[in-house]
């Protein structure tokens, strides 16, 4: 999801925030691999997701906090691999239309108990080949990740009629995005875990 | 240009891991336009997925 300030929502001429769609053959467990010749020009970035598990439809009066958290199965530490099919000169409207350029999505390791996570205070270090590459925090989402769903469940963007169980949000990138290039990327998400991602 | 056209040219593309040929024409006006060229372009993959198992 992107465009969570109104300068960025002007960019759509739209009033609300907005979502590309991560099309399951794009989303990896990991860890996991990827080849550099399935990709154009990607980055990688680091983000908070979440899972449903249920249905948030659009209904009459706004979602508070405690709805979306209550929505919520499990929060995931992730990469997306940004990439684009349309020129990087194209508008921003073509852009989502070709996903938001999702290129893929990577997730970290799946388990019970972290919705009590203060999202917050999580630091990320990003290495590439063992090396430090980047550092992020979640903070950088509205300040709060869980801000960015509860914002994106008042949108309801999606043409699939609202977010749905089992899906997977993603909040937006906590770290300065990074040329994908081969090697081996680790990225530490402190209590989120870690999510691991090898490129060929 | 429909929302289907150009959903097929960027699966295309995705599936040729290139970038998509392009006309003039193939603008979008507003938000629900590219949500609809979204819409397509997933039932398009998930076609493609469900013909390479």
């Amino acid at each position: 999801m992107t465009a969570l300030t109104a300068p960025d929502q002007k960019k759509f001429s739209s009033s609300r925030p907005v979502a590309g769609a991560l099309l399951g053959k794009y989303v990896h467990a990991g860890p996991t691999g990827l080849a550099l010749s399935h990709l154009m020009l990607p980055l990688l970035e680091c983000e908070v997701a979440f899972t449903l598990a249920v249905d948030l439809p659009a209904q009459a009066t706004p979602y508070q906090l405690t709805d979306v958290e209550a929505a919520v199965e499990d929060i995931v530490a992730v990469f997306e691999i940004a990439d684009s099919r349309v020129p990087s000169s194209s508008p921003d409207l073509l852009k989502l239309a070709d996903c938001m350029s999702n290129g893929a999505l990577v997730t970290g390791g799946r388990t019970s108990g972290r919705k009590k996570i203060d999202l917050t205070k999580i630091e990320i270090l990003l290495k590439h080949n063992g090396k430090e590459l980047e550092r992020g925090h979640s903070s950088r989402i509205m300040g709060n990740p869980w801000l960015a769903l509860l914002a994106l469940a008042n949108a309801q963007p999606l043409p699939a009629g609202g977010l749905r169980k089992g899906q997977i949000i993603t909040t937006g990138t906590c770290t300065s995005p990074v040329e994908l290039i081969r090697g081996e990327y680790v990225a530490d998400f402190q209590s989120l875990g870690t999510v691991q991602l090898t490129v060929t | 240009m429909t929302p289907s056209d150009l959903a097929r040219k960027l699966a295309l593309a995705r599936s040729r891991g290139s970038i998509a040929a392009l006309d003039p024409s193939d603008t979008i006006a507003n938000v629900e336009e590219a949500y609809r060229v979204q819409a397509e372009l997933a039932a398009l993959e998930k076609d493609a997925s469900g013909a390479g198992r």
